[in-house]
């Protein structure tokens, strides 16, 4: 059963500490490991180190959607005082790869290079410079002539698909996708059916269908892409960049350029904000190496806003759709979700976002007969990447929208058909055809989160109605499942070194982009040994330091690199109880590590610091330097579920409506750092807000961007925030470390549809596009008028 | 800048976000370079929080600076704002931090008990994509408390 731990936390943090036999900083909202420098100012995060020895390189941007560069004249450009490097598509490697962060060769279409000769949106990178002066580069990149034969182009991704369509990659690539079309645009193809969705809907009562279209946003890390590259004393290619997959980022970089993997260093300071945009090897990380290694210099490209607005990864718009049959008493009997998504110019993420969209949002109802079909396509426009909820934002808005809908047709509260079909422990997620991961659940708290919602919210009572009938309100709800990384594909691996002063150094590649990864690191480690935090150094930002690690995506961390964390820490301890039972000459299992002491059998103690400094010095025998390793690989992937509530406000006059209420109740199994969890929840719940009322990357017909940068991306400010309600409803994953599974993404998911079940609560609208407008609103309350 | 005689050699066009970083002041955070985010708040004289990415250096001849950097004191001790903007986790990846701060900071120089939404105001020219605000509003009425002594607990620190 799902603990609670607002219920009583004391309770429920010392069960965990005696079943684990830890006096642990796990469950303890200790201040991050790296706070102190993040307040102060004193964290260095790329761009903060002098680079006056740097070159300083800017990047040729097409004007076109669709292009082909006939030619190229940099002559001019290269002749300008201080210009060091001037690079096109020939000067480049010819091998087209993918750009995606996944380990290699990732699940995508090898069809970019890191200059390529034709242009595939606005934006996209055709040349770069590296001089010695900022304004040497600006001048060099104007200087520089480009001839275009301008293609036709297509925005849409149902027009891509017809038969009109120019073609985006003619020229046949590498690891194409799962019946890759690329003549119809096509990057990849699915059909999982599990059941029979047509016997499903013949027992059905009712059949309801919808249609709902997502937009795409963008990250906005308010650190830009910056990349510092150089090339080191021992001739090998160093990136001091923005990335969320230092490991990941190394390879790919070394793969492009033909480089032995231990000839490329990458060091990722602090970070500023990730969300997806930097799991990916950026153009600008490509581009970086590319200039230090035909200069031999010091290089620094940082991005500006409007680049990184326009330039980097969004998320895909996708267009989903849902058929469902369902039964007078609310028995989901089949359903069936098909997904376009439009992937832009390149396939990075195309395929893995597009089986995410269906496969988590209808894990969320184990129905008998489910159905996903879907298609991901080439566009004309920037390229759809990883971001913060994964296709999941896109689906669950879709699914969960609809399922008011099939509730309504059967005249059902729609918490009550929720209630009725949700997912349980021992159930089965829908999980896609290729995965390996164990698809029985084993922690599932998605109900309980449900009840606490409905709890918090007063959903049985109704909103209160306010005195004049202009304003109506709504509430609405949602329910989202997300993941713990990749089934079968990630892997951490941890070192952990005792020292001498009884510290303990954690050497992991986890990739903190803010999250609070390396703390929840130190506290795992340090609950090991009954530890507190700061007896803790976690270093994760080199890759020359720390172990492989797949880094940062996927909600991973918490759940693989805390398990080979987890892992390391425990063999450290058995090797300090080995040694310390040598030293007695007692059985080592006889020997307790806790409280930060090394316990024998007769009742005696010594602190964990002595017994480092003896065995550094030899005391008892030859010197001695204990270090622990742990690696964590695995086909598991739990589920953590949240159940979100909104409730609205519309004024019927305009069709402007207020989110009054989000309340985020999430089982991410036990939470490492409440603190940190929290931080996420509440985090991913108002960047999903901004996704439901106001973020938009609007394009005119050419495909270039409407926004002239940052001032015109409507964020959710602080003065804007609804009143936010965050409950962690707690479970123990068995195979997570100390019962963790994850959180970074799963409160994103909800917002959409919640806000617009809210809206149609209210007033009977029901908004099926992305971002919810008052126009929108406003729009179908005259239509009903006039009806 | 932050109560000490600096010089720098400012060249022309140069903003104040340029020379304070150009001279160490990391904790200057360009995060937009057009005046919306926030992240390069510096406090200017009497003109209180100003996004230093739009102010040329060299109007800031002979003015009064104050950065992140000024707030924690000379041996490394936290602000009180500070310290609760790590209690409450309002610190996540921390870009936009030393400008969130810094407009806490004016904000509580003009009114020291803020309610929920007079801080939500405050922090409204700053953009923060990690956390959501809450922690920080939190922090900020918590630090506001801590400074006014009408919490009794925090007694001794900071």
């Amino acid at each position: 059963m799902p603990r609670s731990d607002t219920g009583d936390p004391e309770t429920a943090a010392k069960s965990t500490s005696e079943a684990r036999g830890d006096d642990a900083p796990v469950g303890e909202s200790v201040e991050k490991v790296d706070g102190w420098g993040l307040v102060t100012g004193k964290a260095r995060y790329t761009d903060d180190v002098p680079t006056d020895d740097a070159l300083a390189a800017k990047v040729l941007r097409s004007p076109h959607a669709h292009a082909r560069v006939r030619s190229i004249d940099t002559e001019a450009a290269e002749t300008i005082a201080g210009v060091k490097a001037v690079l096109t598509h020939e000067d480049v490697p010819e091998d087209r790869f993918t750009r995606t962060g996944f380990p290699y060769p990732a699940p995508a279409p090898f069809d970019e290079r890191v200059l390529n000769e034709t242009v595939r949106f606005v934006g996209e990178p055709v040349a770069a410079v590296a001089a010695r002066t900022a304004e040497a580069a600006a001048a060099a990149v104007d200087a520089i002539e480009v001839d275009y034969e301008p293609y036709d182009h297509v925005l849409d991704a149902h027009e891509a698909m017809g038969a009109d369509a120019p073609t985006l990659h003619p020229e046949p690539y590498e690891n194409p996708q799962e019946n890759a079309a690329p003549e119809r645009n096509v990057v990849c193809e699915t059909r999982h059916e599990e059941g029979n969705v047509e016997r499903g809907f013949e027992a059905a009562d009712e059949v309801v269908e919808g249609e709902y279209e997502t937009q795409a946003v963008h990250h906005l890390p308010m650190e830009t892409n910056t990349t510092i590259a150089w090339v080191d004393d021992r001739r090998r290619l160093v990136l001091r960049t923005t990335t969320q997959v230092s490991h990941i980022c190394r390879d790919k970089i070394a793969r492009v350029f033909g480089l032995n993997r231990t000839d490329v260093r990458v060091v990722k300071p602090r970070v500023g904000g990730g969300f997806g945009v930097r799991q990916d090897t950026l153009p600008n990380q490509f581009i970086g190496a590319a200039l230090a290694l035909e200069t031999g210099e010091k290089v620094r490209l940082k991005n500006d806003r409007k680049e990184d607005l326009h330039g980097a990864q969004t998320r895909h718009a996708q267009t989903v759709r849902v058929k469902t049959g369902v039964r007078e008493d609310g028995t989901l009997t089949a359903m069936h979700v098909d997904v376009t998504s439009n992937t832009g110019a390149y396939g990075c993420h195309a395929s893995a976002v597009l089986m995410n969209a269906a496969h988590e949002p209808l894990s969320v109802y184990p129905c008998e007969n489910r159905l996903f079909t879907g298609r991901a396509v080439y566009t004309n426009v920037t390229p759809g990447g990883a971001m913060r909820g994964y296709g999941a934002v896109q689906g669950t808005f879709g699914i969960e929208s609809h399922l008011d809908e099939v509730a309504a047709a059967i005249g059902m509260d729609p918490v009550e058909l929720r209630r009725r079909n949700a997912v349980e422990e021992g159930d089965e997620s829908f999980e896609p055809e290729y995965s390996e991961s164990k698809r029985t659940l084993e922690s599932v708290g998605v109900k309980e989160c449900l009840e606490r919602a409905c709890e918090t919210l007063g959903w049985a009572d109704g909103p209160e109605e306010p005195a004049d009938d202009r304003y109506q309100r709504g509430y609405g709800v949602a329910l989202a499942m997300a993941k713990s990384g990749v089934p079968s594909s990630e892997f951490s691996r941890c070192n952990i070194t005792l020292e001498d002063d009884g510290t303990l150094t954690v050497r992991v590649g986890v990739g903190d982009t803010g999250q609070g990864s390396e703390t929840v690191m130190g506290q795992i480690a340090a609950s090991v040994f009954g530890l507190g935090i700061e007896s803790v150094h976690v270093k994760a930002d080199d890759t020359d330091a720390t172990p492989w690690d797949n880094g940062a995506y996927a909600s991973s961390t918490t759940y693989i690199s805390g398990n080979a964390t987890e892992k390391a820490a425990r063999d450290l301890a058995a090797k300090v109880r080995d040694l310390a039972a040598e030293w007695r000459g007692v059985a080592p299992d006889d020997v307790e590590l806790a409280d930060g002491e090394v316990r024998f059998p007769d009742g005696e103690s010594m602190a964990l610091e002595r017994f480092a400094s003896e065995a550094f010095q030899g005391i008892h025998g030859p010197k001695r330097r204990l270090t622990g390793t742990g690696k964590h690989h695995t086909a598991l992937s739990p589920k953590p579920f949240a159940a979100q509530l909104a409730a609205v406000e519309v004024d019927t006059e305009t069709g402007e409506f207020e989110v009054r209420r989000l309340v985020n109740a999430v089982d991410c199994g036990r939470a490492i750092n409440p603190a940190g969890a929290r931080g996420q929840v509440i985090g991913g719940a108002v960047m999903g807000l901004g996704q439901t009322v106001s973020e938009d990357l609007p394009l005119d017909d050419r495909g270039a961007p409407e926004f002239r940068g940052l001032r015109d991306y409507e964020v959710m400010h602080a003065p804007e925030l609804p009143d936010i309600d965050t409950e962690l409803v707690e479970t123990d994953e068995p195979t997570g470390p100390f019962g963790a599974k994850s959180v970074g993404e799963v409160s994103i998911l909800g917002p959409p549809a919640a806000i617009a079940n809210a809206i149609h609560d209210a007033v009977g609208v029901r908004a099926t596009e992305l971002p919810i407008t008052p126009e929108t609103v406003w729009t179908a309350l005259q239509e009903d008028r006039d009806r | 800048m932050n109560g000490e005689d600096e010089q720098f050699a400012v060249s022309s066009g140069e903003t104040l976000m340029e020379t304070l970083r150009g001279a160490g002041y990391y904790g200057v955070k360009n995060g937009c370079d057009e005046g919306v985010c926030g992240a390069c708040n510096v406090i200017l004289g009497d003109e209180g929080v100003t996004r230093s990415c739009l102010v040329p250096a060299a109007s800031c001849d002979g003015a009064e600076v104050m950065t992140v950097e000024g707030l924690a004191d000379d041996d490394g001790g936290l602000h009180p704002l500070q310290s609760a903007f790590l209690e409450h986790g309002a610190a996540q990846c921390s870009y936009c931090i030393p400008g969130v701060l810094l407009a806490s900071y004016d904000l509580l120089q003009r009114n020291d008990e803020p309610t929920e939404s007079e801080v939500a105001d405050g922090l409204s020219g700053n953009i923060c994509r990690c956390t959501g605000y809450v922690q920080q509003i939190e922090a900020v009425q918590a630090a506001a408390d801590r400074l006014s002594g009408s919490d009794a607990s925090s007694e001794g620190s900071g």
